[in-house]
């Protein structure tokens, strides 16, 4: 367990590419950098949050799967690493048509956004961040798919919390800092590193997939 | 081929995702891209991808040459003079007012533009106070590519005045928040310990690690949140001096270094819960009270800080821009829309509106045109206009104002006097009686004798009493400042409250103070010597010229601008009269019939406003005037009635029956006409012989022998001549309804400051005799007065509105 949830938080580290050009310029533009530290953090405290309840509702749901069952989850979440990893080597983009599967449930959700923004206090930054939570992301989506091996609530939103904290540097990150980290992330050499990684994960849950059956 | 995100920069695989940003179809690599480009679109921040790329560094758009060659002037030495700091041969620093924030990526924006700059070493923007500090080597940079990166943005810089004061004060509120931060560390240490405490049965081992981590979090709370105290008690001391900082000290340092011992020797009691929420309570009790001060000075400042370091000034050819410290009085300048003015000014031609907001709390804009004084901070809402410098600097009317608001928190009133007073042999008698309760307990239980002496210090701690007067007094002041009273003497308010009378003046307080002149009719005397309707005008706005009274302005309005006004010699003023002067030949005089006329003449009786020119005696034309009555006179009237006052005119004007412009206000009181100013100062001192105290309002200047010899003298200032004015208060916006507002925040502060002594009276009489008893333990006495003393600052913040 303790060993899912380094790698779940590992994975938001290296992913924070993704996370800095998708949220980064979200935060920026919405302004929660400029707003202070609280603002930023309440943001990304809504945004972790609502993947931990994702977590629990995944583990929940899935609690009452029968022991056989779970190499299968586990070879599920590595698929869906490989797409991940594809995506960053620059291979192939399926993961965003699995993005798209959940762009329904956002159209209804985003218009919620709308009350609290400009998000002037650190309460209604959490709310967006809640709502953002919900975002289509296929980062999001894999580090789901990971804490559903888990098949329980409670781990699952442990993991999801893993995850979310993994980010978190990236996503903090201020000023200059964020330019360099942006810039490095950007060469290729960083996203076949990132890639190589992610591989790296997809094929040890696979191989204890394997040893599970 | 390759597509990249709009969005996030990044390589897109196919066109799948679009959006319309702006006119054109954009690509996005991703669902969650396209749904941030559309909640930032939603949101009305689409100028985000405007002065962003994709990588969110900023993007520079051009600027034209005007807007250089206009910012080019902040690279001349004279002008970098007031503002830049020097901090090495090579390295400039200065901080900038930054306006037009309007989202709040604004702040994002900056700092990243600017650090694009090359020999930029530090942008740092604080979004609260919109101020933007930069360090620039000189070598690579010119100041000037700062405010066209800047502008570029869209926003307006412009130069901030280091200001001392503003400093410190800030500095100050940081140490608080530090204190504050650093103690409510210290009273998380004092839930841990309570919910430790009461989960029950700790071991002896758990209880003694419970210890040593509650003094390692006690220890930051002890030096940095409760140090400040203590060296405050020890300067008092070597002043031979009690202050409350005293026995606050002595409380904090002996429960601190007794837990100490208890913690180290493993025996005995220990009260770090105690040191710190006393401490947390006393820094938060003190952090109000510092906010609801400084709040009153940083309205004033901010107007001195907004004005602009250049303006356009005539050269004897054409309007060039010029540093604002190179104007004298007297020089042309032009102010464009949405331009601050840099001075006070008099309007020479032009007409435009004016938002005089920040001076007055008024937000209707005020039309200006010829012969109109126009204040230095005040923004120039819609036309170009010309301004003759009339007061700069120091002089002007926003440094007046500042100046004083300090005097007024400069002087302390009675009251507040009397609880120094009441709060300073307060800690010098519990002194005592804590040292006698102490010797008491020594001989009865010496074991308990420590914790009960240290409970009666911190539950007598007179905090409630010396916050209660100064907070209630700072936040009434403030909030009346911000619906344009400037309260400008410590007394004000106090004796506002007293006040069971008003008596107003008629001309430019009850009416607006502005005469028009409606018909000239030629007299006997303007026939022989042939003068045309428009040369008797000019003759009287001649004998006017420069003068202050309402009147003046009639004619000076009335004259065509440009129009060279016959000079007159040896010009006298006779108060309640009228002007004498000499022309040619001719002792001229421009006033009452009485005055002017040799042979008295029949005054009409329809009692409008008539003013007399004559020659030699001779009479030469009859003016009239017309003022009308202020639209807010009829309201406030009715208002201040209603809250038990008796309302006053007193005029100087000569007809003796009831103004018809006043007579369908509700006056209560007095009407008295015909008045001199020795006149009305005998009717204000008979009405306190009579145990009836006055205030009087007054236009401030025609009026100031009478305001300054009333007990309250309120003075309707237009804002100019703020230097001159001798009154306990200015009402600078014309909205004569303050009064009544002015009249309830002084009764309500008195009624605040009187339930705050009671409070802090009554608590520390009540607990003292329990805490003697022993009945009370340090940490319910902590609780106890910071209860007490928050209880008595949040009253007084009450009076953020009345």
């Amino acid at each position: 367990m303790l060993a899912d949830a380094l790698s779940a938080a590992l994975i938001g580290l290296i992913s924070a590419g993704h996370c800095l050009g998708m949220c980064g310029g979200l935060t920026v533009a919405l302004g929660f950098h400029s707003q202070g530290s609280a603002t930023l953090l309440a943001y990304n405290l809504g945004r972790i949050s609502t993947y931990a309840f994702l977590g629990l509702l995944v583990g929940a749901g899935l609690s009452w799967l029968p022991p056989q069952a779970m190499p299968w989850l586990r070879l599920l979440a590595a698929a869906l690493l490989v797409l991940i990893a594809l995506y960053y080597l620059n291979l192939g983009a399926w993961i965003t048509r699995i993005e798209q599967l959940a762009l329904p449930l956002w159209r209804r959700l985003q218009p919620l956004t709308r009350k609290w923004l400009p998000a002037r206090r650190p309460g209604q930054a959490f709310r967006v961040g809640l709502v953002w939570g919900f975002l289509p992301c296929g980062l999001v989506y894999t580090a789901l798919g990971y804490a559903a091996t888990q098949a329980n609530a409670g781990q699952s939103a442990l993991m999801m919390l893993a995850f979310g904290a993994g980010t978190l540097p990236a996503m903090l990150a201020t000023g200059a800092l964020s330019q360099h980290l942006n810039r490095w992330l950007k060469r290729s050499g960083t996203r076949w590193v990132i890639g190589l990684t992610l591989l790296f994960f997809a094929a040890w849950l696979s191989v204890q997939a394997i040893r599970m059956i | 081929m390759t597509l990249t995100c709009f969005h996030c920069g990044l390589p897109a695989y196919d066109a799948r995702f679009q959006l319309t940003v702006g006119e054109a179809p954009r690509t996005f690599c991703c669902v969650g891209c396209l749904a941030a480009a559309q909640t930032i679109l939603d949101n009305g921040l689409g100028d985000y991808y405007r002065f962003h790329d994709p990588d969110q560094t900023p993007a520079a758009p051009p600027v034209n040459e005007r807007d250089r060659e206009r910012l080019a002037l902040y690279d001349r030495d004279d002008v970098q003079a007031d503002f830049v700091r020097h901090d090495s041969d090579v390295e400039r620093s200065a901080t900038l007012m930054i306006e037009g924030i309007s989202c709040a990526a604004c702040s994002w924006l900056i700092e990243k533009r600017l650090r694009q700059l090359p020999g930029i070493q530090q942008a740092h923007f604080n979004q609260t106070n919109h101020r933007l500090t930069v360090h620039w080597n000189a070598t690579e940079l010119r100041l000037s590519d700062v405010f066209i990166a800047l502008h570029a943005l869209g926003y307006r810089a412009q130069p901030f005045k280091a200001d001392a004061e503003a400093d410190l004060r800030q500095k100050t509120a940081r140490q608080y928040l530090l204190r504050l931060g650093v103690a409510g560390i210290g009273m998380m240490q004092a839930m841990m310990n309570a919910v430790a405490l009461y989960s029950g049965n700790i071991e002896a081992q758990h209880e003694s690690w419970l210890r040593w981590t509650s003094l390692v979090l006690t220890l930051p709370v002890v030096i940095i949140a409760a140090g400040p105290f203590v060296t405050a008690a020890w300067r008092s001391l070597k002043a031979r001096h009690l202050s409350m900082d005293v026995s606050v000290s002595i409380a904090i340092l002996g429960a601190f270094l007794a837990s100490v011992w208890a913690t180290v020797s493993g025996d005995g009691e220990v009260y770090y819960e105690s040191v710190n929420m006393f401490t947390f309570f006393l820094v938060l009790g003190r952090y109000l009270e510092f906010r609801a001060r400084s709040s009153v000075h940083a309205s004033g400042n901010a107007l001195l800080q907004h004005l602009p370091p250049t303006c356009l000034k005539w050269t004897g050819e054409r309007f060039e821009r010029a540093p604002v410290r190179d104007l004298a009085v007297g020089d042309r300048i032009q102010v464009l829309a949405g331009e601050l003015c840099p001075a006070d000014g008099e309007v020479r031609a032009g007409r435009s509106q004016f938002d005089e907001s920040r001076l007055t709390g008024e937000f209707a804009p005020r039309d200006k045109v010829a012969g109109d004084s126009v204040l230095a901070g005040t923004l120039n809402q819609s036309q170009p206009i010309e301004l003759e410098v009339t007061r700069l600097g120091p002089d002007s009317s926003a440094s007046s104002l500042v100046q004083l608001l300090e005097r007024a928190a400069g002087e302390k009133p009675r009251i507040a006097e009397l609880a120094d007073r009441g709060s300073r042999h307060f800690v010098l008698s519990t002194l005592i009686i804590t040292a006698l309760i102490g010797l008491v307990w020594w001989w009865i239980a010496p074991e308990r004798a420590f914790w009960v002496v240290i409970s009666v210090l911190v539950v007598t701690c007179p905090c409630a009493l010396s916050l209660a007067t100064p907070t209630a007094l700072a936040q009434a002041t403030h909030s009346l400042r911000r619906q344009g009273l400037v309260v400008t003497r410590g007394h004000t308010l106090d004796r506002l409250a007293d006040i069971t009378d008003l008596a107003f003046d008629k001309t430019g307080t009850l009416t607006e103070g502005r005469y028009r002149l409606v018909s000239v009719e030629p007299l006997a005397g303007a026939g022989t010597l042939s003068l045309s309707e428009s040369d008797l005008t000019e003759l009287a706005a001649g004998l006017e010229a420069s003068s202050e009274h309402p009147i003046a302005q009639a004619f000076e309005a009335a004259v065509a601008h440009g129009t060279r006004l016959p000079e007159f010699s040896d010009r006298r003023q006779h108060p309640s009269a009228g002007l004498s002067g000499r022309f040619e030949d001719g002792d001229y005089r421009l006033g009452t019939a009485r005055f002017t006329l040799d042979q008295a003449v029949e005054e009409a009786s329809d009692r409008r406003q008539r003013v007399w020119l004559s020659r030699n005696g001779e009479g030469l034309a009859v003016f009239t005037l017309s003022d009308e009555v202020r639209s807010t006179a009829r309201t406030a009237l009715d208002e201040l009635e209603s809250l038990g006052l008796r309302c006053h005119v007193l005029t100087g004007d000569p007809s003796r029956d009831v103004d018809p412009r006043l007579a369908d206000l509700p006056l209560q009181g007095d009407y008295l006409s015909g008045l001199s100013a020795q006149a009305k100062l005998d009717w204000m001192h008979e009405q306190q012989r009579n145990g009836r105290q006055v205030a009087m309002v007054g236009d401030g200047i025609n009026d100031a022998p009478v305001l300054a010899g009333a007990p309250v003298s309120i003075a309707m200032s237009s804002g100019t001549d703020l230097a001159k004015q001798a009154s306990d208060a200015l009402l600078l916006n014309e909205n004569l309804r303050v009064l009544a507002t002015a009249i309830r925040a002084a009764r309500k502060t008195r009624r605040i400051i009187r339930q705050n002594l009671l409070w802090a009276l009554l608590y520390n009489g009540l607990a003292l005799p329990l805490a003697a008893a022993g009945w009370v333990a340090p940490w319910q006495a902590a609780i106890g007065m910071s209860l007490s003393s928050l209880l008595v600052v949040g009253n007084a913040l009450r009076l953020r509105s009345f």
